[in-house]
């Protein structure tokens, strides 16, 4: 499901680049701001999300010297700091799954292009998904969305959080667990008439 | 369903695309690079280059405006269905120059009847024809607005708020007649079209042909294709430019691809001009979607651009600041737009400064963006 790193220029030459001529690092944010201010904006909303984006470049720029030029791919890298940034906002984001739970279609941002029958299931089950989110232990989150909303590989997420790729799928196991148990009875009840 | 599934669709609702005053992080980002500390505003046109990357990469207004007039106005006719706006001290106009505000609207994507703005961009032509400026404005922008008589007949009255309330409340008209008192640059034309004038076209055309580097597989727009050459139809062509997930999910990838797709489209339009029934159908299929008030100007503005190689084109963002004390809101930023806009304004160069009124507690009763928790 991960797209692969644009061809062209690597991160990694950009950011060693970068360490002579810092204005290099600009690439990077140009390259990688909209995707990290998406992910954000879904986890703590777009108020937070704006300054959230700067800080991460701020300290990955701070940080760049110490970027491991084993992988050609920073996304995983902006991710982990982004995450790190994200643990300071839990109220902001536990807020926004207790309001999706009580009032799951305000909240709604319309989607272009989602098909009826999709919102009409995806809509069924945004109370229980926003329950589940909040129900789990911070680390599983950030696994399980670095996955679900950040589109990165398990072992992009190992690399985020500097774990081992086997605490990334027992955590991943864990917080899908917790999913299915908040899901199953909606899903029986609800999504059953658009399942085929 | 699968669970992940379930989840991902649930991120899509709550995603929201990055606004255009993301490049406010990206000069936070410069001013550390050079050492700076603190913020400064000062250098603002100086990073006009620096700008426009951002733009290019933030905003695919301009892009998709161009994607839908190029091909749209490489045939000319259509219907006149707006006027320009009447009465009122207008801004004098630039001899030469000519200058024309672009709507995008996507009405597929909500349910606000009338759909919001999605884009607005004013795009001036110079007297030579050489540099167009595309100068996008900020949606969240908070403005004070005059009166104005929207396209049936009904007067909204003067009042404070976000820019693109004149375009719900009052159709293009109202923002035409915004746009002009704030940035006080006198506007020939207007165009408004909306993202399925694109499907029109492509449609008219008989598809478009492109070649995927490797396979997509996005049922969410509607398209699940094999790697490899393809002549897509018009709502395969509409979803591969919405398309955010493929290639690394940056928005550059997306406007390289969009930028793909207006070549392979011009080219097949070039190949089709010929044949007088296409042509008919393809103007019809437009018609519908495109609002203007003239079409023989926008053959202009559309041939200018077409023209021209990207790196001429030059594109800025209005110079805005955060509103006092609304959060998330934008003020224009009067010195620098001022100084930006000075050459595109006709007339005597003496008259006072625009007001623009703030408000503690704005009046505006229309709720552009639904915020889920409370402002910090």
């Amino acid at each position: 499901m991960t797209a692969p790193p644009a061809a062209g220029v690597s991160d990694s030459h950009r950011i060693r680049e970068s360490l002579t001529r810092p204005e290099a690092f600009a690439e990077l944010f140009d390259e990688y701001a909209a995707m990290l201010y998406r992910y954000i904006s879904k986890r703590v909303g777009p108020e937070a999300a704006e300054d959230l984006v700067g800080e991460t470049f701020l300290i990955a720029f701070a940080r760049r010297a110490q970027f491991d030029h084993g992988y050609g791919d920073a996304r995983p890298w902006l991710f982990g700091i982004a995450t790190k940034l994200l643990s300071r906002h839990h109220r902001t984001e536990a807020a926004r799954y207790r309001a999706i739970q009580r009032a799951p279609h305000e909240v709604a941002v319309p989607s272009p292009a989602d098909l009826v029958a999709d919102q009409v299931s995806a809509e069924a089950v945004r109370p229980a998904l926003a329950r589940a989110l909040s129900k789990l232990p911070r680390r599983d989150r950030d696994v399980l969305l670095l996955i679900a909303w950040g589109d990165l590989s398990y072992e992009e997420v190992a690399r985020s959080l500097g774990i081992p790729i086997g605490t990334v799928r027992s955590r991943m196991h864990r917080a899908r667990r917790t999913l299915r148990s908040m899901l199953e009875p909606d899903v029986r009840k609800e999504a059953q008439p658009w399942t085929i | 369903m699968d669970d992940l599934k379930l989840l991902r669709e649930l991120g899509h609702t709550l995603e929201h695309e990055p606004p255009a005053s993301l490049v406010r992080q990206r000069r936070r980002l410069l001013d550390a690079a050079a050492g700076k500390s603190g913020k400064s505003r000062g250098a603002w046109l100086k990073r006009r280059a620096g700008l426009w990357a951002v733009a290019a990469a933030l905003g695919t207004a301009v892009v998709t405006a161009v994607v839908t007039v190029v091909p749209t106005l490489m045939f000319s006719g259509g219907s006149t269905s707006v006027s320009a706006p009447l009465g009122g001290d207008r801004p004098e106009k630039a001899p030469g120059a000519l200058n024309v505000l672009l709507v995008g609207t996507d009405p597929g994507a909500g349910t606000q009847k009338p759909s919001p703005a999605e884009s607005i961009t004013l795009v001036h032509l110079p007297e030579n024809r050489e540099k167009p400026l595309l100068i996008s404005v900020p949606l969240d922008l908070h403005v004070s607005q005059p009166e104005c008589r929207s396209g049936s007949g009904a007067v909204s009255p003067p009042r404070t708020g976000m820019i693109n309330a004149a375009f719900t409340a009052g159709g293009l008209p109202c923002l035409w007649r915004a746009v002009e008192s704030i940035t006080r640059v006198r506007i020939d034309h207007a165009l408004e079209l909306d993202y399925s004038a694109f499907r029109g076209v492509v449609d008219a055309l008989g598809g478009v042909d492109i070649t995927l580097p490797r396979a997509i597989d996005a049922p969410q727009v509607k398209l699940v294709l094999p790697a490899g050459e393809h002549r897509m139809n018009g709502e395969q062509a509409l979803g591969y430019i919405r398309l955010r997930q493929e290639g690394g999910g940056s928005d550059a990838e997306r406007v390289k691809r969009q930028q793909v797709l207006i070549r392979s489209l011009v080219a097949r339009a070039k190949e089709r001009i010929l044949r007088p029934a296409q042509l008919t159908a393809l103007v019809e299929g437009i018609r519908e979607h495109v609002k203007t008030d003239s079409f023989d100007a926008l053959v202009e503005v559309a041939t200018s651009l077409a023209d021209l190689e990207p790196k001429n084109i030059v594109s800025i963002t209005l110079p805005w600041e955060p509103h006092p004390s609304e959060p998330g809101a934008l003020i224009p930023s009067i010195k620098q737009m001022d100084e930006l806009l000075a050459p595109l304004r006709g007339g005597r160069p003496a008259s006072p400064l625009p007001t623009i009124t703030i408000t503690r507690k704005p009046q505006a009763t229309t709720t552009i963006t639904v915020r889920p928790e409370a402002p910090r």
